[in-house]
């Protein structure tokens, strides 16, 4: 869709606002990176300048770490799971929920229930579910990923039944004369009509499991071999605390896979997030 | 497609719930570490190494922990303490004793191996309740290299610390360096300070609350807030912006000459500057009284009633509390240790060592002051040094008390 | 309205399936997610501090104190505050944002991507960063442009700590509903927009009279989420300021963390944590309530 301003001025401006903008969300980011590269005596002469030489003791030092590669792969583990069995889950909780609502008033009581935990703070929850966890063993990534599932519950079935509710019923009627099953006709003609919102949940998620910072911290603290990324940043800042040049270089290391993910899946991530949106 | 979805994630929970195999036979302990720092954990480690060495049925493994508060608590709640674990001084862990957690050491033969005298200061009732291992000293750092410079003698009282600010002023220094930004260390000073004023001050505060005592006559409510106060006159404009680490960084470039701080600091200060002109003195009481040192039992070892193995980790204690290993601990993690026959020369206390032998000590409050208390009053001692105004600090603090002492 | 489907021999297949369908998910939120509310309901009937073994029942206590305490109220103070500018700050930032990126300018897609990048990096990353930033960067910028209020830390002054946190949590906060009202902006109909600009509208105009009406939906789903976002923030504040200086940034949801894990006053931290989730669903539902009655056919 293209617009078309007579007034020149106006695009001087957006190129000015958004370069502005550019700048502020790089600056910081830049300084990031840039001082991973410096020793602490450098960094205290000036955070702007570029490093002076690429100083690479800061990454050696992570990268021999040992509990990096533990966080990762905790991290993307529990993520990964989630987000599948998330996407078997609840599309099918919602639509049955949505349709439901025809044909009983159970099925909207069941919507408000599924959707009551919104806005309860965590803290309520916190403490007793780290019991019940430990009651039942779970205090491990496995039982995480069983507690994200449930976590997902809200807002995916809120952005779901959303979603149906702009998708007309005819084509399940059709299904239906044709001889289809309700389950043949979840699978085949609704599941694939999903696809945008679920793009959308899936990335929503998928952020915040990933960055996810005090869940784990209460849960996971058994053992090192539990940490998740953001735990380990986090541990880096008050182990180190002295060299911040080596605590960035911590937190750059840590940010990298997703934001490599990010680069590459761009289209997809942007496109899926603002089609769901809009709809939803 | 599906299928290939549904195994993959079959497999990898599979991988997760599956923990490390473990050979048949040996004992597995898990100790967790209250420290954060990084050369107390390596000095853990170190130790940790040697005993699984020479412990072949045995094998301890060390976890660290971000927020020991958070994880020792629920753990606690959930029954789920780790075999060992290692704590500071705070009546939290003592209430973790009374509800039977912690497993009673009375009477075992390693306990001779620690100095009587902090073995019971260290006791609940008499009952002994953990292994102390390290202290922890409060007091003031000064910078002895600038105060050289301007002539000055360190200071032994309340007004000598005083009067040697006014000079630093005069001279350009900012005199006092501190981390305000930290809650931690801000509520830290505020209870090692007011124990310095009295160190009976859980009893006046108990006092207060059973009515017994006249708050406008609590020594410590009337005489602290203003020397708080002092400190904050004589601290940077934006202390409450700058952390411990920054802190740190200042004092050892020379922006201040002074620091209030704990033994555990002068690690950091070295890594920053080994050639740096420290020393570490007893903080001149307020009141004029003689300057008591307050010291906290920093590190001592816990065993948990509900561990699986009460045998090993009972030979694991013994362990620590040999000369090797707790030789080991204090080189690394620099407080002074309490096992017998542990050399300490750290020539940068010896003012402080000094007045430990004399004498001159007190156990810190947060031992004896009513577990959350310390915490709930610190956002206050904060609001002190931004407003500098000592009302509703005291006013605040009654509240505290009633709330506190109830119980 | 959808039409009823009458093809009721077919109904208990269809609830069969239905209840097949929804039963491993209900059954895992009831387990992991409302019972551990309800047990936290129990609790903030109790006197417990969150360690010992014992606790007695003190009834509705907890929830009556909030009512008396000062460090409530400011906090609640506090928060709203926070939440108002943040919402005030994000709606107004990212229409912009979306309009100025809608417009028919080079490396669009580029500059698109990078605006969305702050959303991806933690919170615990970017406030880590943003506190060394605050603390070293800025202040030496301050004194050379010469603006007192930034020449030290602004998180050290209580007036100005809020602001820091702030423009964290919209470094972050603004990249979403940008690309939300990005994405609406484009189902507005150019036929409409070029009708209105033979009209004699000017931009202005036609932004209010065409635009806004597309924007609706969209902006009522990021006050929901924004409002939601800034009434429990917790990881922002805990790291740059961990509530200070002096309780002055405490938000709600940092206060029931401390009364609850650091102050030891446990169920007290349940009977504030309730009360503040019934105080935001309200807030919610009247939001959705409002806004939902604007529809775009």
């Amino acid at each position: 869709m293209k617009r078309r301003h007579p007034i020149r001025l106006s695009r001087v401006a957006t190129y000015v606002i958004l370069l502005l903008g550019l700048a502020l969300i790089v600056l910081p980011l830049y300084i990031t990176v840039a001082t991973t590269f410096k020793t602490p005596s450098e960094s205290a002469v000036s955070y702007f300048t570029p490093p002076k030489s690429l100083y690479l003791g800061n990454y050696q030092q992570i990268l021999a770490d040992s509990r990096l590669y533990t966080a990762y792969g905790n991290t993307i583990t529990i993520t990964v799971v989630s987000l599948l069995f998330s996407v078997l889950l609840m599309p099918a909780m919602s639509y049955a929920v949505s349709r439901g609502r025809e044909l009983s008033r159970g099925y909207q009581l069941l919507y408000y229930f599924l959707l009551v935990g919104i806005f309860i703070p965590f803290q309520v929850r916190m403490m007793p579910l780290v019991k019940l966890l430990s009651y039942l063993n779970m205090l491990n990534p496995a039982g995480i990923i069983v507690l994200y599932i449930a976590h997902a519950t809200c807002e995916s079935v809120f952005l779901y039944v959303g979603f149906l509710a702009t998708i007309p019923q005819t084509l399940e009627e059709a299904a239906y004369i044709d001889g289809a099953s309700t389950m043949q006709t979840y699978v085949k003609v609704i599941l694939p009509l999903m696809r945008p919102i679920i793009a959308t949940v899936v990335i929503r998620e998928c952020l915040a499991m990933w960055n996810d910072f005090l869940l784990p911290l209460v849960t996971l603290n058994r053992s090192v071999k539990y940490w998740t990324l953001t735990m380990y940043q986090y541990n880096f800042q008050s182990e180190y605390a002295v060299d911040y040049n080596l605590a960035f270089s911590c937190f750059v290391l840590a940010s990298l896979p997703i934001v490599i993910f990010y680069f590459i899946m761009q289209k997809q991530i942007i496109g899926g997030l603002t089609n769901g949106a809009v709809k939803g | 497609m599906k299928k290939l979805l549904c195994i993959l994630c079959a497999l990898s929970l599979l991988l997760t719930l599956g923990a490390g195999a473990l050979a048949d036979g040996v004992i597995e302990l898990e100790y967790l570490n209250h420290k954060p720092e990084a050369s107390a954990i390596d000095a853990m480690q170190a130790i940790i190494d040697a005993f699984n060495a020479s412990h072949p049925d045995i094998h301890v493994t060390q976890t660290t922990t971000l927020d020991f508060n958070t994880v020792l608590t629920t753990r606690a709640q959930t029954n789920d303490l780790p075999d060992l674990f290692s704590c500071s001084t705070s009546s939290s862990w003592e209430l973790l004793y009374k509800d039977g957690m912690i497993m009673n050491l009375d009477g075992q033969a390693f306990l001779e191996n620690v100095e009587a005298e902090t073995l019971s200061l260290s006791q609940l009732d008499g009952e002994t309740w953990r292994m102390p291992y390290s202290l922890s000293c409060y007091g003031l750092y000064v910078r002895t290299d600038i105060f050289e410079k301007l002539g000055l003698a360190l200071p032994e009282t309340w007004e000598d610390l005083l009067a040697s600010c006014e000079t630093l002023k005069a001279n350009g220094y900012t005199p006092f360096i501190m981390g305000d930004k930290d809650m931690g260390t801000v509520g830290q000073r505020m209870e090692r300070l007011m124990g310095i004023i009295n160190p009976d001050c859980n009893d006046e505060f108990a006092a207060i609350y059973a009515g017994e005592l006249d708050p406008a006559d609590s020594v410590v409510l009337s005489v602290f807030p203003q020397a708080f106060i002092d400190i904050a006159n004589y601290s940077a404009e934006d202390s409450l912006g700058v952390d411990n680490e920054a802190a740190y960084q200042n004092f050892v470039a020379g922006q201040g000459a002074l620091m209030i701080q704990g033994t555990w600091a002068l690690a950091t200060l070295q890594a920053y500057d080994p050639e740096l002109q420290v020393a570490f003195i007893p903080l001149p009481n307020p009141t004029g009284d003689v300057a008591k040192v307050p010291i906290s039992i920093d590190t001592s070892f816990c065993v948990s009633v509900n561990t699986k193995y009460p045998e090993a980790c009972l030979t694991f204690m013994e362990y620590m509390s040999t000369v090797e290993a707790a030789q080991v601990y204090c080189d690394g993690e620099g407080s002074p240790n309490v096992i017998k026959g542990v050399v300490y020369g750290v020539k940068e206390f010896e003012k402080i060592t000094a007045a430990m032998n004399e004498g001159r000590v007190f156990v810190s409050l947060n031992a004896v002051w009513p577990s959350g208390f310390r915490n709930a009053l610190r956002d206050y001692a904060q609001a002190l040094i931004m407003d500098k105004d000592a009302e509703p600090f005291v006013e605040a603090a009654l509240e505290v008390i009633g709330e506190y002492y109830a119980k | 309205m959808q039409k009823r489907l009458h093809v009721n021999p077919l109904l208990r297949e269809r609830r069969r399936t239905f209840t097949l369908l929804i039963l491993p998910g209900a059954l895992l939120y009831s387990v992991f997610y409302i019972l551990p509310i309800l047990m936290g309901f129990y609790f903030s009937l109790m006197d417990w501090n969150g360690i010992s073994k014992s606790y007695n029942f003190i009834g509705l206590d907890n929830f009556a104190a909030t009512f008396s305490d000062k460090s409530f109220a400011r906090a609640m103070g506090f928060t709203v505050r926070y939440t108002v500018l943040l919402v005030v700050c994000t709606v107004l930032l990212s229409v912009l944002l979306a309009v100025l990126l809608n417009q028919d300018i080079r490396a669009r897609g580029f500059l698109r991507t990078m605006y969305f990048l702050p959303a991806v990096l933690s919170m615990i990353t970017v406030s880590l960063v943003f506190n060394q930033i605050l603390y070293r960067v800025m202040p030496p910028i301050g004194k050379a442009l010469g603006i007192e209020a930034l020449s030290v830390n602004i998180l050290s002054r209580k007036n100005t700590a809020i602001y820091g946190i702030l423009f964290v949590h919209l470094w972050q906060g603004v990249a979403l509903p940008t690309l939300m009202f990005l994405a609406a902006l484009q189902t507005v109909p150019s036929d409409l927009l070029e009708a209105a600009t033979l009209d004699g509208a000017n931009a202005w105009q036609r932004f209010v009279h065409v635009t806004l009406v597309y924007l609706l939906p969209t902006l009522s789903v990021v006050l929901v989420l924004t409002v939601k976002s800034g009434l429990m923030v917790f990881d922002y504040v805990k790291s740059m300021t961990d509530g200070g200086p002096g309780g002055a940034t405490q938000s709600l949801a940092l206060m029931i963390y401390n009364n609850g894990f650091v102050r030891n006053r446990y169920s007290y931290s349940i009977a504030q944590a309730i009360e503040i989730g019934l105080i935001i669903s309200a807030v919610s539902f009247i939001q959705i309530k409002l806004t939902g009655r604007k529809k775009v056919d």
